[in-house]
């Protein structure tokens, strides 16, 4: 029996979801994620520097066909920043796979609940696919 | 050459990414990006909180005090 994750109906060989934050250079990412096996990659989305020469994009080193592309919400602090960023990615054309996390505290970036809820209870009437950061908690996770 | 032209153009303000910009008048979101030397296919943008469509950049004059938010993704998360 073959062994997948399915989520939403799409199936992924590998269980491993991976970040792409900290590397030192998108070769390094690529080459990470490559190695590391996994179908569905987390990037973030943020304001272009307008005043940056380096005009090196991470997607030209990890192809969308290749991987699941998640966008998440890093960074965001309330709900309505974090469905403007899903929004702003789904146009980006990754699908509608997103990772919805909206920090509830800078220290220990713990999140925001009900903020997150009422982002998600938006985003899913928008037709996205909703991955939740959460505490272990399976009433709201419902 | 540029000092010169831009006697003839009249300039307006517009918010990008945040910040206070000066720009030519009848820019539209396309020449904008040109202008930035920003490849559209990589970024999606935002003008007064709406997304513009990838398809109507050339038709999308922009205006004085319009807020444009260019984004694309990034390593994080």
């Amino acid at each position: 029996m073959e062994d997948f994750l399915e989520i939403a109906g799409n199936k992924y060989r590998s269980r491993l979801i991976v970040g792409t934050g900290k590397y030192k250079d998108f070769a390094e990412t690529k080459r990470a994620i490559e190695v590391s096996g996994a179908d569905i990659v987390t990037v973030a989305v943020r304001r272009v520097n307008i005043t940056d020469p380096n005009k090196e994009n991470l997607l030209d080193y990890l192809d969308p066909k290749k991987y699941t592309i998640l966008p998440n919400t890093a960074g965001c602090y309330n709900a309505d920043d974090a469905v403007r960023t899903c929004r702003l990615a789904r146009e980006a054309g990754v699908g509608k796979l997103v990772k919805l996390e909206v920090i509830g505290d800078d220290k220990t970036l713990f999140p925001d609940i009900p903020a997150t809820l009422e982002a998600a209870k938006i985003l899913v009437k928008e037709g996205f696919i909703v991955l939740p950061y959460i505490n272990d908690d399976p009433i709201t996770a419902k | 050459m540029a000092v010169a032209n831009a006697v003839f153009f009249i300039n307006m303000k517009i918010k990008l990414n945040g910040e206070e910009k000066d720009i030519a008048d009848g820019v539209s979101v396309a020449g904008l990006l040109e202008q930035l030397q920003i490849r559209p296919a990589r970024v999606v943008v935002e003008r007064n909180r709406d997304i513009v469509s990838r398809e109507v950049y050339g038709a999308t004059m922009l205006v004085e005090g319009d807020a444009l938010e260019i984004v694309h993704f990034v390593g994080g998360g």
